[in-house]
């Protein structure tokens, strides 16, 4: 039924604090020794069903299922436009893809991931990854592809032992097309996994996507998220990460704005406890001008939580008329928080609007007075406040519908009653 | 109404109020006035329950009930409103959501029913059109981007709204226009009656033209050191305070 497979060789290339890029976050100490096995189930027996009371859905039409890394094409339902094909791993690891001059169109020499110097040399998940996975998936959209309808991307996995859980999509986003995606990850197991979930997006001319990815139904697993996306002229992209529940939680996101009069967006926000851990790594860089990018997360801690923000901004000497701009705010909700924050800017063109922010603070004792003395309890109050101020980080999301259901999610989490 | 006797208090080892007495009776409009630092606001804090304050002596009756110690929701359920010197921004949370929870609170704490949705955004949107406030405010954040004259017409919206039975409105008239200051003070005479009483805390007699008070007290080095009829104020105004605190 399930063929496991010891992968001993690939604990002892995880990162460790030695690596400068996890320097403030030792995974080997949330995982088990006895990790890692891949996984092999026979994916048919993972019902999509069980998981529907922790599902966060919009009810779309359109549903792509990915059970133990493969693709289930008999319950996924794709929209006009869209394909999804298997493509083998060589491919990726030795040849990859590449776009011809003209942007508009691509053969298959080179992946994004490539195109972030040295990336590999630094990633040691991304080696993992390449050497590792079993399957990718190119998800292709079709030129002018258009619907209004998130497409939900639901990944399942389930393992008898402690396993690690490798995916690895790449999506494919032709000329003028406009793609909503929301994308989450499921773990029927009881044990402490390691989920890697790697995404690489190549955004052609004029295309624009909007992807979700909501990190709430892992609790006991460390899941590292890796998003790289290559941007081609007047593209723009909108990444929201939403990170409620993880034992140790890694977001990495690359992107690369490749041509002129292109766009990035990236928001998140985390609100956590216990002794769980986040740590986003952001990297932008403006290879040409008049390119826009924003990086904002906010993040909530509680108990001994803790977290880690990485953001960095690099500006090509030839991107003048950059727009950079990157926020990070923290609140600290108990003594045992921690966060650990650095801001990386490099900075070659002389005509660029460039900004970056931190904040680590405290609760806010005359906003919460001030709610008291309209008859909120003082409970209440913070969970009013904290609400508040994640909200800017997924306000901007275009569907009111998802908007709300993760409204009340984050009022869940956060204790919050009555918040409509 | 309202009954404070000899009421002291401290921030962090200094005195700041040093025994005010002060009767309010239902109905009656109260003006504090008061050079900078006499300890206005820190007397409207304390009446709302502010916790920074320590109290050393004295006591609050409103209503029978004695206020020193109790939270500053439970001072607000039992009918007090504070209209804050400088209104707190939220951006993230409207002002319909954050109303709907301070009612919500409120009954469920009187055991009564929760507003229906339906009277609730007929009385929001009422509230709005007396108050000359474009109903686009219930969905921003809390004073979020507001002018000075907006946070303080907020304000008031959220008093007429909660219908308390004491009002406290701290420099509510700083930063306010005349036409602002109309409005406000036309959404004060709303709520007055004989049921309800207000303490006015202000710098200059201008409001106090449009909300006559009943009494004017001045306030100064944490004590009130002279009361009188709306005549005091009119005083103030051509002398200044340093002919009365000397």
């Amino acid at each position: 039924m399930s063929s496991i497979k010891k992968l001993d060789h690939l604990f002892g290339m995880l990162p460790n604090p030695k690596t400068e890029s996890w320097k403030y976050t030792n995974i080997k100490k949330f995982l088990p020794n006895d990790l890692l096995t891949t996984v092999d189930a026979e994916y048919k027996n993972l019902d999509s069903k069980t998981i529907n009371k922790n599902i966060l859905s919009v009810n779309s039409p359109f549903k792509m299922w990915f059970k133990n890394d493969h693709f289930d094409k008999q319950e996924s339902i794709l929209p006009k436009g869209v394909s999804v094909k298997k493509i083998s791993p060589n491919n990726v690891d030795h040849s990859g893809f590449y776009f011809n001059e003209n942007g508009d169109d691509y053969n298959d020499k080179i992946i994004p991931s490539k195109l972030f110097k040295n990336q590999e040399e630094h990633d040691n998940f991304l080696k993992i990854n390449n050497q590792a996975h079993k399957n990718c998936y190119l998800i292709e959209f079709e030129r002018g592809f258009n619907c209004n309808e998130f497409i939900e991307i639901n990944s399942l996995f389930n393992s008898l032992d402690s396993s690690l859980n490798q995916q690895r999509l790449l999506f494919l986003i032709h000329p003028k097309a406009n793609v909503k995606l929301l994308e989450q990850v499921f773990d029927h197991s009881n044990k402490t996994n390691l989920h890697h979930s790697v995404s690489e997006f190549i955004c052609l001319k004029d295309s624009i996507v909007e992807h979700v990815w909501v990190q709430q139904a892992i609790q006991n697993s460390c899941t590292v998220k890796t998003n790289y996306t290559i941007q081609k002229n007047s593209s723009q992209t909108n990444f929201y990460n939403l990170s409620l529940n993880g034992k140790m939680i890694r977001n990495n996101y690359h992107v690369n704005l490749l041509e002129t009069s292109s766009s990035t967006n990236i928001h998140g926000f985390s609100c956590i406890k216990n002794s769980d851990h986040i740590d986003n790594y952001i990297n932008v860089m403006h290879s040409a001008e008049d390119c826009k990018s924003s990086q904002l997360f906010k993040n909530l801690f509680t108990d001994n939580s803790s977290g880690v923000f990485v953001g960095g901004i690099y500006v090509d000497k030839d991107s003048q008329k950059t727009e950079a701009y990157q926020q990070n705010d923290n609140i600290l909700l108990s003594e045992g928080a921690q966060i650990d924050a650095i801001p990386k800017l490099e900075i070659f063109a002389d005509d660029v609007m460039c900004s970056h922010g931190c904040t680590i603070g405290q609760p806010d004792v005359d906003a919460i007075f001030y709610l008291q003395s309209r008859g909120i309890s003082k409970k209440d109050a913070q969970a009013l406040l904290n609400f508040a101020f994640l909200n800017d980080t997924f306000k901007d999301i275009s569907c009111d519908k998802l908007k709300n259901i993760i409204i009340q999610l984050v009022s869940k989490q956060l204790n919050l009653k009555n918040n409509s | 109404m309202l009954k404070i006797s000899n009421l002291k208090t401290k921030i962090n080892n200094t005195n700041i109020l040093n025994g005010i007495d002060l009767s309010v009776k239902p109905g009656e409009v109260h003006a504090i006035m008061g050079p900078n630092g006499s300890g206005k606001s820190t007397l409207a804090s304390v009446l709302a329950g502010k916790e920074s304050h320590e109290i050393i002596d004295g006591s609050i009756h409103f209503l029978n009930e004695e206020l020193v110690g109790l939270s500053p929701e439970e001072i607000s359920h039992l009918g007090v409103f504070l209209s804050f010197q400088y209104p707190i921004e939220i951006p993230g949370v409207s002002l319909m959501t954050f109303m709907k929870a301070c009612l919500d609170q409120r009954h469920e704490k009187l055991n009564k029913p929760a507003m229906p949705a339906s009277d609730f955004l007929k009385k929001m949107r009422e509230t709005c059109k007396s108050l000359n406030i474009d109903s686009d405010w219930l969905s921003r954040g809390i004073n979020d981007g507001f002018s000075g004259g907006e946070k303080k017409r907020n304000e008031i919206f959220q008093m007429l709204l909660l219908n308390p039975k004491l009002a406290i409105l701290d420099e509510t008239d700083s930063g306010l226009d005349i036409d602002a200051l109309k409005i406000v003070s036309s959404g004060i005479n709303m709520l007055r009656n004989n049921t309800n009483s207000f303490i006015i805390i202000t710098h200059y007699e201008r409001i106090l033209n449009y909300v006559v008070p009943d009494y004017v007290h001045i306030l100064s080095e944490g004590k009130i050191v002279q009361s009188g009829g709306p005549e005091l104020a009119k005083q103030l105004e051509k002398t200044g305070y340093t002919e009365i605190v000397k």
